[in-house]
């Protein structure tokens, strides 16, 4: 018998979402305070730990829900980037190489983007090679680390010379 | 009655929660408008969508049963967002998309078309047609808080995924600028590293403050508008889209309605009391 007591405060609740037109609901006439009251702590819990449901399974229970959301902002921004010194062991202490310079480019906020920024071994050993095509005389040693959700990971060593056994090309005479 | 019932029961303006309205309807058009115009796909369930969403935006701007104009708008922003954002259109499932869908739909809620709106224009038409006192832009203002709850959500989660070791010690900030500003030269710049970490822990502490920060009204006047700098400085640096333009909207949920009333009022030159 319950269940037909709250069928019409459903439809009133229903109703003055649906239909009420300006700022007043009539479900706020039809329902006494105590009612009103009580309803609407019901909407501000339900609908709270709705919020709140998602971002905690995701971060507290590692477990991504299809229903909720993940409000981790700026979480796998940034991640790739690599962190990458160029030396130069020709001399006994190794000394930093501006690869800006040793590439010809005047100003680094003139170099291209991929240039400028290396997101992987394979991008770093592109530049590597371009700069002992320009100086053979390099001994070219990389140390990096790239960017990870976990923070920096290491990737490479300055423990062998990346120039050693490097011939330029030649172009084919026609 | 005690304080929670006089929160939860408390009539108020409806000016905040009607600007509110409009103002998401401009974001709203500024980051969909173009992602759902018809030629973008040649499926009846996406010109569909196209015509939900110009249709119920349009209709929630007007303001007509301004509540249901608010609640389909949300609905058919669900669904873009929980259906399409994983299957078809992948940035649509984005937290700055996600939190312009739920903030929609919670304002379905509020008396948003109390002010603002044709609603509110017919009201006082009908009330000077029948030499009525004009009706008070007044309703029901709990329903601000579900919104409240929804940024504070957003701050605190955030907030708590930021207390890992990664960003807390400021790499993930580092990797952040050197991925859109430095490329792959960590700065020579003495300080950079502490620099980096500081900010973190700052900006870590303030998102995790948030939540119980904006909805109290001493601590409110030093983080509402110490909220609206990060969000600007968050703008210029970085490609986030919506979003900031987003929750700057949001923080009118957490100022007094009939202060807002009062200040729009005092713009205008009226003098009147709401209520």
């Amino acid at each position: 018998m319950r269940y037909f007591v709250w069928v019409p405060r459903l439809r009133g609740a229903c109703s003055a979402l649906l239909v009420a037109r300006g700022s007043h609901c009539p479900y706020d006439a039809a329902m006494d305070e105590k009612q009103t009251f009580y309803s609407r702590i019901a909407a501000l819990l339900v609908i709270g730990a709705y919020l709140h449901a998602g971002p905690a399974f995701d971060i507290i229970g590692h477990k991504k829900v299809a229903w909720g959301q993940q409000w981790r902002m700026f979480h796998g921004f940034g991640v790739g980037v690599c962190d990458v010194r160029f030396f130069d062991y020709s001399t006994s202490s190794g000394e930093p190489i501006d690869r800006y310079k040793a590439l010809g480019v005047k100003q680094w906020t003139r170099a291209s983007k991929a240039t400028r920024r290396l997101d992987n071994e394979q991008m770093i050993m592109d530049q590597a090679r371009k700069l002992c095509r320009r100086n053979q005389e390099f001994d070219l040693r990389v140390q990096a680390r790239c960017g990870s959700r976990k923070g920096w990971k290491p990737l490479l060593s300055p423990d062998r010379n990346l120039c050693a056994g490097f011939t330029r090309k030649k172009r084919r005479s026609r | 009655m005690n304080r929670l019932q006089q929160i939860i029961l408390r009539e108020a303006s409806t000016r905040s929660v009607s600007l509110l309205r409009l103002l998401l309807v401009f974001i709203l058009w500024s980051r969909f408008a173009s992602d759902v115009l018809p030629f973008r796909s040649f499926h009846a369930d996406r010109w569909a969508l196209s015509f939900a969403f110009f249709f119920t935006t349009a209709w929630m701007f007007v303001g007509y049963y301004a509540r249901l104009a608010t609640l389909a708008t949300g609905m058919v922003l669900m669904v873009m967002v929980m259906h399409y954002g994983p299957t078809t259109v992948e940035p649509w499932s984005h937290h700055h998309t996600t939190i312009l869908a739920l903030g929609t739909l919670l304002l379905a809620f509020t008396p948003c078309g109390g002010s603002y709106s044709a609603d509110r224009w017919l009201s006082v038409s009908a009330a000077l047609k029948n030499k009525e006192p004009i009706p008070l832009e007044i309703g029901p203002s709990w329903g601000r808080i579900l919104i409240g709850l929804l940024v504070g959500a957003v701050y605190f989660w955030s907030g708590l995924d930021k207390l890992s070791y990664a960003f807390w010690s400021g790499e993930r900030m580092e990797q952040i600028l050197m991925y859109l500003y430095l490329g792959s030269d960590f700065p020579t710049v003495p300080g950079f590293h502490l620099l980096m970490s500081l900010s973190a822990k700052f900006v870590t502490v303030v998102w995790l403050i948030m939540p119980v920060a904006l909805f109290h009204p001493k601590l409110q006047k030093v983080f509402l508008p110490l909220g609206l700098f990060l969000h600007t400085v968050i703008y210029i640096a970085f490609p986030v889209a919506t979003f900031t333009v987003t929750m700057w909207s949001y923080y009118l949920v957490f100022l007094d309605p009939d202060a807002v009333h009062r200040f729009i009022d005092r713009m205008q030159g009226v003098v009147q009391e709401p209520g």
